[in-house]
């Protein structure tokens, strides 16, 4: 009877329909509605709103002609984009430089904060973990600097290397050090700034669950291994999910400071192919083309990611 | 589980949010277009205008001039309306004038989404040249107006220039002899000629350490570099520490192999127009070059050294040889070296005698009009006429004076005739750099609508002797290779920009990969094969028929 009961109340809330759901809710929490409001405003005005300006990806952009009048030309842009003679070279880059920053440079941040969570000294853990996220803040064009130094010939790297034995050489003038020397330093800058929001999760876990682990015999480890990990997994799933939702993404800055005409074979990626052709030549129309299609890949594995690990382990951003 | 209900709805938004994140790019608002341009020539004019004679107007009327706000001017001064001969030039003509100034290193985007939004100054300073579909298509947008009647009618100094020099008057016309703009002119009426600023440089006191006379010839130069490598050049007793040849990046390359008769881009031969880097000759430059780098002669580091190592490398004693300019590079290493190093010395080379057998330079300052700088009225402004009397002022006497020198009696004085600066300006009282101090006076350091007087830039950037040889050794170039600023229309260079963006970037990496032989020499015919795919032929036609149209001016 109970049951009868309970599903004829499912159909009625059912046909009840989304808009009075909505009324009904709005009623009870208006508070929180009108303080997400802003945040709804900011998303339609500045990021739904100039969505149509995508359509120059299809026309041949024209700025005193505008979005509007500008010519259409189909998929002009795309096609010259995947006939361009670096077009595999760019791809190749810029998926590699992204799976060997998700490779090394995911986990690190993880470690840290659980190595940090694991300090007894209130000072030292703040002391280390304000000097670990202050290169986040310093200027691109700075580190990149710092990074030409170091690597020139009688830069610091070239010293140790001397004094183990080995051969002096300008480490920017290799090829084959580009993606490490780029994918190292970026984890560098970045690695304590990406842990704070583990820290933050780490905070969430009962302590209660750590008392009765040492009280069952657990050591470190085992805690660690039991309560701390699958403690922040969430955390750890969504923002996994997050990051290969970027994977076609490499900002230009960095990249256009390092390379030159050496490394290009393995340093140019989307971004910079965008910045010079697009950019310099003023082909805006060209760069949105590359933008959308960026967009939609990386959609389209955020959606694919998400699935997956809703399946393995019920996590998901949806 | 509710807790948990409620994270994932936080979450949920969160993701929405980012997901729209990812979605929207770079796109840009644009205003709304409606079409709705005044073109109100003449109409609407209050101000009564006076046909000759100055002030132009007897009753007050302001022009808004857009225009980049140049780092000399900005470093002391908000606005180009502050500068002193500015403000006399207001009084003279009676006209005011409001400058719309787009901030530094944003001037490209700002003028984009001036014209977006359609709200145009009465004039506008800019490189239209530069602009894809170039002047043509500004004037068939409806941007800015042909100005070849008011020119007649109401310009007689920059007429009178145009007359003077027909070689400026056909740069600054489009194909069809259209007038758009007001140049930013180098023309020495004494002369009829611009110096050049830049050239080959070379270490004075290491060619008299080892008892070297200057090199005028390719194969000189080697046998110099040669010297400066195996020999203690620079007399510190350490025969090893000399970089002979130095460049930030590939730039020195780029000028070098003119002596090849050739250009990293298109040049002249014979009336035919061609692309450098797929000629044989490249081939030869390249081969060279190779050479030099594996013996060492060219800094191993050259493809990774920015402009500031390559200063860096130059003050530091090592840099032996490199190209630069006769203000930037010369005047700049001599001033910073004067103190710290007595012996330094530099001297400009000639352009080099090579395999072509005649001193070619493919460097662009022979031409008669600054890039930029050039003045264009809009098809906003109501006050058309008044508005080239007023641009047109700049090119007469009085203005030629102001706009170079500034206020005579205190920015400069005649000395024997010759009209000399101030030590308001050579030794500013506030300890203001040259160029600095010069920038509040006159527009003669800047990108300006004006006739560029050779004299004013003697003073200001020829401080040193070496400097002024400099210009006169660089003058004997041959400049006959030099491809025209011809115009394009808007498909040609629609099709011309597609295809250079992807060989120009080509041609860049081989370039370095071939000198440093990472890439071999025998793959060169693949390489001009890979080029050719790209579409250069087209190119290179396209080219050839604007430069007859260019040359039937």
């Amino acid at each position: 009877m109970a049951e009868l009961m309970q599903a004829k109340n499912r159909t009625i809330s059912k046909k009840q329909g989304f808009g009075q759901m909505l009324a009904k809710d709005f009623f009870r929490n208006k508070y929180i509605y009108i303080m997400l409001l802003p945040l709804v405003l900011y998303y339609i005005i500045f990021h739904y709103g100039p969505m149509y300006g995508a359509i120059i990806a299809f026309k041949d952009y024209n700025v005193t002609r505008g979005f509007f009048e500008s010519k259409w030309v189909g998929f002009k842009h795309f096609q010259s984009f995947f006939n361009s003679f670096f077009f595999s070279r760019v791809l190749r880059n810029t998926i590699l430089i992204n799976i060997y920053q998700i490779i090394f440079g995911f986990p690190i941040p993880i470690v840290f904060a659980i190595l940090l969570n694991e300090l007894r000294s209130k000072v030292l853990k703040k002391t280390v973990q304000t000097v670990s996220y202050l290169p986040h803040f310093i200027s691109v064009m700075v580190i990149c600097g710092i990074i030409i130094d170091f690597t020139m010939k009688d830069g610091l790297l070239n010293q140790i290397i001397d004094l183990f034995g080995g051969k002096k050489a300008n480490l920017l003038m290799q090829a084959n050090l580009f993606r490490t020397i780029f994918v190292s330093t970026n984890i560098w800058q970045n690695f304590g700034w990406e842990s704070i929001i583990y820290i933050a999760a780490l905070t969430s876990i009962d302590l209660q669950l750590y008392e009765s682990a040492t009280i069952d015999g657990a050591g470190r480890w085992r805690k660690m291994l039991h309560i701390t990990l699958p403690g922040i997994m969430p955390t750890i799933v969504i923002m996994l999910i997050l990051r290969i939702g970027r994977m076609m993404s490499i900002g230009y800055e960095k990249i256009i400071l390092l390379y030159n005409p050496i490394t290009y074979e393995t340093a140019d990626v989307i971004s910079t192919l965008v910045y010079r052709q697009g950019l310099l030549e003023k082909n805006y129309s060209f760069s949105t083309a590359i933008g959308l299609f960026n967009s939609v890949i990386n959609y389209l594995l955020v959606v694919s990611a998400n699935r997956i690990s809703r399946l393995l382990n019920e996590t998901s951003l949806w | 589980m509710a807790n948990k209900q409620k994270y994932s709805k936080v979450i949920l938004i969160i993701a929405l949010a980012l997901s729209v994140a990812i979605f929207t790019g770079c796109v840009k608002d644009g205003g709304n277009v409606t079409g709705a341009t005044e073109s109100g020539q003449g109409s609407g004019s209050t101000a009564p205008v006076n046909q000759t004679g100055m002030p132009i107007v007897s009753e007050p009327l302001e022009l808004k001039i857009f225009s980049a706000l140049n780092g000399k001017v900005a470093s002391t001064l908000q606005s180009y309306g502050d500068i002193k001969a500015i403000k006399k030039i207001e009084e003279i003509t009676g006209i005011k004038t409001s400058w719309m100034h787009p901030a530094v290193g944003q001037e490209v985007e700002q003028f984009n989404l001036m014209l977006a939004s359609k709200e145009l100054p009465d004039i506008i300073i800019w490189n239209f040249l530069q602009e894809k579909g170039g002047p043509t298509r500004f004037l068939s947008d409806e941007i800015i107006i042909k100005l070849n009647d008011l020119i007649n009618n109401y310009a007689p100094n920059l007429k009178k220039i145009l007359d003077d020099s027909p070689e400026l008057h056909k740069q600054i016309i489009l194909d069809d002899g259209t007038m758009f703009q007001f140049p930013a002119a180098r023309i020495n009426e004494e002369t009829g000629k611009w110096h050049r600023m830049f050239g080959p440089i070379i270490r004075k006191d290491w060619l008299d350490n080892l008892g070297l006379k200057e090199p005028e010839t390719i194969d000189e130069l080697y046998v110099t570099l040669k010297e400066f490598k195996e020999k203690d050049a620079n007399n510190n007793g350490d025969p090893n520490d000399e970089l002979p040849f130095v460049s930030a990046k590939d730039n020195a390359f780029r000028f070098l192999l003119s002596a090849w008769g050739i250009n990293i881009d298109f040049y002249v031969d014979n009336d035919k127009v061609k692309f450098g880097p797929i000629e044989p000759a490249y081939k030869d430059f390249l081969s060279t070059m190779n050479e030099w780098y594996t013996e060492e002669l060219i800094d191993q580091e050259f493809p990774a050294t920015d402009g500031k190592i390559f200063n860096a490398k130059v003050t530091g004693d090592q840099g032996g040889f490199f190209l630069g300019f006769a203000g930037g590079a010369m005047g700049t290493f001599l001033d910073l070296m004067k103190d710290s190093n007595t012996t330094f010395d530099l001297v400009a080379l000639p352009w080099f005698v090579g395999p072509a057998g005649k001193p070619y330079t493919t460097h662009k300052d022979y031409i008669r009009m600054m890039s930029g700088g050039g003045a264009a009225v809009t098809t906003a402004c109501k006050t058309p006429v008044e508005a080239v009397r007023f641009l047109d002022f700049i090119y007469s006497e009085e203005g030629h004076m102001l706009a170079n020198f500034g206020i005579e009696n205190e920015s400069y004085t005649f000395v024997n005739g010759e009209s000399i600066y101030t030590d308001a300006i050579l030794n500013n009282p506030d300890g203001l750099p040259l160029a600095n101090a010069v920038a509040m006076y006159c527009m003669s350091g800047i990108p300006f609508p004006m006739n560029k007087d050779p004299k004013a830039a003697q003073q200001t950037s020829w401080f040193w002797p070496q400097q002024a040889r400099a210009h006169e050794i660089w003058d004997g170039a041959d400049i006959s290779i030099i491809f025209p600023e011809v115009t394009l229309t808007e498909d040609e260079s629609a099709k011309a920009t597609s295809v250079l963006g992807q060989a120009n970037a080509y041609v860049t990496e081989m370039l370095t990969k071939f000198i440093l032989g990472i890439e071999p020499l025998t793959n060169f015919d693949k390489y001009v094969e890979n080029i050719e795919k790209m579409g250069i032929d087209e190119v290179i036609e396209i080219n050839q028929a604007a430069m007859e149209r260019y040359n039937k001016r």
